[in-house]
């Protein structure tokens, strides 16, 4: 090819052009880069329910239903994780269960909505219908009927929130459950049983002695309790129905701190019958089947890990009240505590991963928790009065215990970290509480 | 010869095509190749970069309860204020990152500038993660004689040291942080939800648009976290050093959360 000069060829004129284009066009491409932000810290905030005033078929209210409204209502609140969202607020009213307009629960940032109905039925009883809708897909994502007596309206409440949390939370809520507290005149209290709201309140023991420190069967139909019945502190066991009020020990020494096992075929109890306060493990019969400590020292307040396999105790064995572990089986000990005054009173998560214990610190009795090896002591209460007996919930997330506080004593209930303290109502006199299995 | 010089034209014209199909913005997803992205993975908010558990070990039973420990401090109203005592907090103790620390050791070269700045703004990072009303306290942090490893390590990976992009990654994810209302299920133990949601915004700092990159298998924990970026918005403008990429690429953030105080043993 004969190169020609002169005029620049018209293409050579275009090629200036056609390269400054591909520039542009690829200069995005090359300069490709995403920001990537990853946010794992937990959103702190409660969740926003909306809970309509409930109805009956016809669109009535009556004192049921709103006591059935209040009642749930509470109950949110209590879960501490729900934001109840003001009624003022609510922009559909006092419409049934169908034709929900979600853009107005949309409107108002209602992320979830409970809708019901209760109906009066023959016999005292009333039909409980409720429902929870997730406004943003609009799904019905529980709905539930509940046949029971009027005045038992709690526990449509209480299974009704249980799903709801199962259905929100992903873990079933521990509202159908009974604590059992000794409430009374100090010298001559009575043993006692409540949901976690102080609803269904009933009573299990009528003596004229004192009766403290309860503890569940696992199975829920019966306590473990020392009775001064016999005069002398002696367990004693009645079903929840207050039937069967009959002592397990017949030692004329002071026996405390029963603990059924996880199977419910044994009960671990501190006696001094020996003249020193030991561990022993009985049947239900009240044979002794095992005596688990030999100390020159105070063993008390003994709990079962879950699995059953360890038994978490307080002991003077080192000088202060410090908790022990022990391997039931092989009856080895291993010491958890090495901080800490007076720590006493534990008990096991029922994932089996966190023991909490009171302990005397500042003066007063307070609470904390451990990973189940001893490790991370963490503290829940402070400045609170005297906090004692704490337990949790069947399902971890809460927990309840006796405080002696200014805003008023009796049985607290709160998340596990000790968030949304609430005093259980009618609970004024009431101490040693032990929190007992889902009912079904 | 004319007809070479067409021939030519035709041949960087379609070269340029092709060029444009492969590399050229919107069309690139039909020919999927690897992607520059940039992690920035900032500390939970439980502490210090520089120390292997978030907890302070106390030698008596801890003063702070779970409680006081989980709330974090809201914002000083009073800039001036916190401005002045993050500035402090810079100067008094600019704490290197596990990176720079590394780096200090095996060769120890003066500190550079652009050093000095990435450290200043980590520090002043950490200062704005240290907004717990009290430290995160624990007796016993370690079983006693077991002398077993503390848990609940901190991330320090962070291939992101421009201290202003550190900056405005941290601002961003604390504004949507602080939005963010979710599914009580996504903390619930053994549940584990993710989803990454991808947004570009504007110079002003205004949404552009989102799209749901990953979904978690769970509509409503999507429509929530997509729900917390749109009320975090408008964010504060993007630095010059981004604008561009804040417009075209724009930021994923992944949503994935897990319980932070309570458990010691996660």
């Amino acid at each position: 090819m004969i190169k020609r000069a002169g005029r620049p060829r018209p293409y050579e004129k275009y090629m200036k052009k056609i390269i400054l284009f591909l520039f542009i066009v690829l200069l995005p491409a090359l300069a490709h880069a995403k920001i990537y932000i990853v946010i794992d810290e937990v959103s702190t905030k409660k969740f926003p329910i909306a809970i309509p005033a409930l109805q009956t078929l016809d669109g009535g209210h009556n004192e049921l239903t709103e006591n059935v409204t209040t009642l749930l209502r509470k109950d949110m609140r209590l879960a501490g994780i729900f934001r109840v969202l003001d009624e003022a607020s609510y922009l559909e009213k006092d419409r049934g269960l169908e034709n929900i307009d979600f853009s107005k629960w949309k409107a108002i940032e209602a992320y979830a909505l409970v809708k019901g109905i209760v109906e009066p039925k023959g016999g005292g009883k009333a039909l409980v219908e409720l429902r929870l809708y997730d406004t943003e897909t609009e799904q019905l994502l529980v709905g539930k009927q509940y046949l029971v007596f009027s005045k038992d309206y709690p526990v449509a409440v209480h299974k009704f929130t249980d799903e709801l949390m199962l259905a929100l939370t992903g873990v079933k809520g521990p509202f159908n459950s009974r604590v059992v507290a000794a409430c009374g005149r100090s010298n001559a209290r009575q043993i006692y049983t409540f949901a976690m709201d102080g609803t269904e309140k009933s009573i299990l023991t009528k003596t004229k002695s004192n009766n403290i420190s309860p503890n569940w069967a696992p199975d829920g139909s019966r306590v473990a309790f020392t009775s001064f019945n016999n005069f002398y502190p002696e367990i004693f066991t009645v079903g929840v129905d207050g039937k069967g009020f009959k002592p397990l020990t017949r030692n004329a020494a002071t026996n405390l701190t029963p603990a059924f096992s996880p199977n419910g075929s044994q009960i671990a109890f501190a006696s001094s019958k020996s003249g020193d306060t030991e561990l022993y493990l009985m049947d239900l019969s009240g044979k002794i089947s095992n005596q688990l400590t030999k100390t020159y020292n105070i063993d008390v307040s003994s709990a079962w890990s879950p699995d059953g396999s360890q038994i978490v105790f307080a002991s003077e064995r080192a000088g202060n009240l410090h908790l022990f572990v022990m391997d039931v089986a092989s009856g080895s000990v291993s010491r958890l505590t090495y901080t800490g005054y007076q720590n006493d009173q534990p008990d096991w998560s029922p994932d089996g991963r966190k023991i909490i214990f009171t302990a005397r610190d500042r003066g007063a009795f307070d609470l904390f928790v451990m990973n189940a090896d001893g490790s991370l002591i963490q503290r829940i209460t402070r400045d609170e009065g005297n906090n004692e007996s704490p337990t949790w919930s069947p399902d971890g997330r809460y927990i309840v215990f006796s405080s002696g506080r200014r805003g008023g004593s009796g049985i607290y209930v709160s998340m596990a970290d000790g968030d949304n303290q609430t005093l259980i109502p009618g609970t004024e006199s009431c101490v040693n509480p032990d929190w007992g299995p889902r009912l079904q | 010869m004319s007809f070479k010089k067409y021939l030519w034209i035709s041949v960087i014209f379609h070269g340029g095509l092709l060029l444009f199909v492969l590399f050229g913005p919107g069309l690139s997803n039909l020919f999927p190749r690897e992607k520059k992205v940039t992690w920035i993975k900032l500390s939970k908010g439980t502490g210090e970069f520089n120390n292997a558990s978030p907890y302070k070990k106390t030698t008596n039973m801890p003063k702070n309860t779970l409680r006081e420990q989980k709330n974090i401090k809201e914002k000083t109203k009073d800039k001036t204020g916190s401005d002045k005592k993050s500035a402090q907090g810079v100067k008094k103790k600019p704490q290197p990152s596990a990176q720079k620390k590394k780096k200090q050791t095996s060769t120890p070269i003066k500190k550079a500038p652009e050093d000095k700045a990435i450290e200043d703004a980590l520090a002043r990072v950490q200062e704005e993660l240290k907004q717990r009303q009290v430290d995160l306290e624990a007796a016993q942090v370690e079983k006693e004689g077991g002398g077993q490893s503390p848990e609940g390590s901190v991330d320090v990976t962070n291939g992101e040291t421009n201290p202003e992009i550190v900056m405005y990654v941290t601002t961003l994810k604390k504004k949507i942080n602080d939005e963010w209302v979710t599914l009580p299920k996504a903390n619930a133990e053994g549940t584990s939800l993710v989803t990454v949601i991808s947004f570009q915004i504007d110079a002003q700092g205004a949404i552009v648009t989102t799209q749901v990159e990953t979904q978690s298998g769970d509509v409503t924990f999507d429509l929530l976290a997509q729900r917390a970026i749109e009320r975090a918005a408008p964010f504060p403008s993007p630095p010059d050093i981004i604008r561009e990429e804040a417009l075209s690429e724009g930021f994923s953030i992944e949503f994935n959360p897990r319980s932070v105080v309570d458990t010691g043993t996660q």
